[in-house]
């Protein structure tokens, strides 16, 4: 039994490695418990994160392991006089920063200070941060997640990413910024005024808004003001080279962001996403907006993979220069879409057969009309088609089983189609009969009309 | 068939098919060192590391698994999986603590990873679920903390993150 002792204890290296790798994460943390040696074996490999609140500020001191996660929320207390040459010491590997809540500015500050190594650095935080001083020479993302900005905090957000220098930022991050005046200064950014900057991705999220000039919006059932959110890169937006483009905002018809992101997007050459969500044009100034659009995807051309657009009236020749691009989204806005409601489908599309054969997505929101549906159908390769335009005209329950049958290759169809009372009966008694589609469909009426809303998942047409 | 004759630490001589030796990456590169042909069957390859037993164990191993494929390359990025030993394997491989730590050393020596990846499968399989204690008691390892570094072990696996 002597001879037996410890034997597995006493395995080589790297075959006590060989057995750690196959074990489950949990089991490793009971690994590093058995001994001195298992521990020293096991604790390499393994990923720490470090969860920085006043009660535990301490304890984290003492973690002498690979850090690559810092999170701080609820920092009231000062930070002891011995934290930073601890977090020098043995947060080395940091990689991923993220400050919550309720931190003080002093310890704001302290903690910024030692972490300019990380590649990420987020926050979701009422205050805006103060950079001044600092340089992140690794940072490939930056996010903002609920920042307020009053007057005082607008102030500081002003001035927060022109003091400080982000050489390799690929992603820049706005998640529901409550802002009645709030500007990203990109391109005056003082770095990127003097260097080519790296950024690639831009996305704007600011759907909660605080915007003025109310308006209720049922949608969400709260109050929404008109918008005073704006990119302001009125300068050198050329130093700004996007590949995505997403601005998600409650706005309405060529307020800004809009009419300044505008210029951040005409600068573009090599955007591969464009996604125009949340922003509506009224009627009177489409055209001016089309034009703006059309020169947008001339100069994306080459590179354009996704695109969503905020257009009611839709020439599809705008998008056959785009010859790479997959998906395609056209979406009318809400306070139109209240008035198809009452009064029918607005706007148009023209040109459908214009349209690049390297879609494979559309999502249409326009009126089409079923000619032009059964062309798509034919002639463009799709395996995802979402259409809401098609209660334009009455279907009967003819075409609609034609359709069935063209989007049989289609892993996922859905569409909105009109009918009349008769017609309806008839597909239930159909539906009925024949139990012929392997999909949903789903009958929604009203007072004046029937509408029929089918779902076909994978449709199979065996009627 | 071929043969090789392999010699173990304590004298014991096992001739071998070639093709069956040649699935220890250690005695393939040998032959190919010593420019051992096929049809060389006298030359003895003696293997200092591996008992007897052992040697009769992994040539019984080596013999059952000589038409399967040559495993796949494995991605350290994923978890590897310990569900899948061939019932045969699990019945080859119920045997004492020595023996199979042997084995672990003798596959590892003689650089046959199907061999390889299956002790350490059996080994992972043995300590899954159980507690530090467990663990001791099972391999008989002492307990060499201080109760300060295993509290100060159990805080840091709070922030250890998942994979």
């Amino acid at each position: 039994m002597a001879e037996e002792e410890s034997l597995f204890g006493k395995l080589p290296p790297e075959l006590l490695n060989n057995i750690i790798v196959r074990m489950p994460h949990t089991d490793r943390l009971q690994f590093r418990l058995v001994c001195k040696r298992w521990n020293c074996l096991s604790a390499f490999g393994l990923k720490f994160l470090v969860n920085v609140c006043d009660e535990t500020i301490q304890t984290s001191m003492n973690c002498n392991q690979r850090v690559e996660t810092f999170y701080a929320r609820d920092l009231r207390s000062p930070l002891p006089l011995s934290y930073r040459r601890k977090v020098i010491q043995n947060f080395n590997f940091l990689r991923r920063v993220f400050f919550g809540p309720n931190i003080t500015a002093s310890n704001m500050k302290k903690l910024l200070e030692q972490v300019q190594q990380a590649d990420t650095l987020g926050f979701s935080y009422e205050q805006p941060p103060s950079f001044s001083g600092l340089q992140f020479n690794n940072l490939t993302c930056l996010q903002f997640q609920k920042i307020k900005s009053g007057k005082s905090e607008s102030v500081a957000f002003k001035k927060l990413l022109s003091n400080a220098i982000f050489p390799v930022l690929k992603r820049f991050n706005l998640v529901q910024i409550d802002a009645t005046d709030f500007r990203v200064y990109l391109a005056i950014h003082l770095f990127v005024v003097n260097h080519a900057t790296s950024l690639r991705n831009l996305i704007l999220n600011m759907s909660p808004a605080n915007i003025k000039n109310a308006t209720v919006d049922p949608r969400f059932q709260r109050l929404y003001e008109s918008c005073d959110i704006y990119c302001d890169v009125s300068k050198r937006t050329s130093d700004v080279n996007l590949e995505t483009l997403w601005i998600n905002s409650c706005n309405f018809e060529g307020l800004s962001p809009w009419n300044l992101s505008c210029k951040l997007v005409t600068a573009q050459r090599n955007l591969e996403c464009l996604l125009l969500d949340g922003i509506y044009f009224s009627q009177a100034i489409e055209r001016t907006q089309v034009l703006q659009i059309e020169s947008i995807l001339v100069n994306n051309r080459e590179s354009l993979k996704r695109l969503k657009l905020p257009l009611t009236d839709l020439d599809a020749t705008l998008l056959s220069r785009c010859l790479k691009l997959e998906e395609f989204g056209a979406y009318v806005s809400f306070e139109q879409m209240k008035t198809f409601e009452i009064l029918g489908m607005i706007g148009t599309f023209r040109n459908g057969d214009s349209l690049p054969t390297s879609l494979r997505m559309i999502d249409m929101h326009i009126p089409i009309n079923i000619t032009e549906v059964q062309w798509l159908l034919r002639h463009i390769p799709l395996v995802d088609f979402v259409l809401e335009g098609c209660r334009t005209q009455f279907w009967s329950l003819e075409i609609l089983s034609e359709l069935w049958t063209i989007c049989i290759s289609l892993t996922n169809f859905r569409s909105y189609v009109r009918m009349v009372s008769e017609e309806m009966q008839r597909l239930k008694t159909y539906l009925l009969e024949t139990d012929g589609i392997n999909g949903n469909v789903e009958f929604n009426t009203n007072s004046q009309f029937t509408l029929v809303d089918v779902l076909i998942d994978r449709a199979i047409y065996t009627g | 068939m071929p043969v090789v004759r392999l010699q173990s630490v304590d004298g014991e001589v096992f001739p071998v098919d070639v093709e069956i030796a040649r699935m220890s990456f250690a005695i393939r590169n040998m032959l190919d060192d010593l420019g051992v042909q096929d049809n060389d069957a006298e030359e003895v390859i003696p293997l200092p590391n591996v008992t007897g037993p052992i040697l009769r164990k992994v040539i019984e191993w080596c013999t059952h698994h000589k038409d399967d494929p040559p495993p796949p390359e494995e991605d350290d990025t994923r978890e590897k999986r310990t569900d899948d030993i061939p019932a045969w394997d699990q019945e080859f491989l119920r045997v004492d603590q020595a023996v199979l730590f042997d084995i672990i050393l003798a596959a590892n020596y003689l650089d046959i990873k199907g061999l390889l990846d299956v002790t350490c499968k059996t080994v992972a399989n043995m300590i899954k679920g159980k507690t530090p204690e467990e663990i001791r008691k099972l391999f008989n390892i002492k307990n060499d903390f201080t109760p300060a570094e295993e509290e100060q072990i159990r805080k840091e696996n709070e922030w250890c993150e998942e994979k």
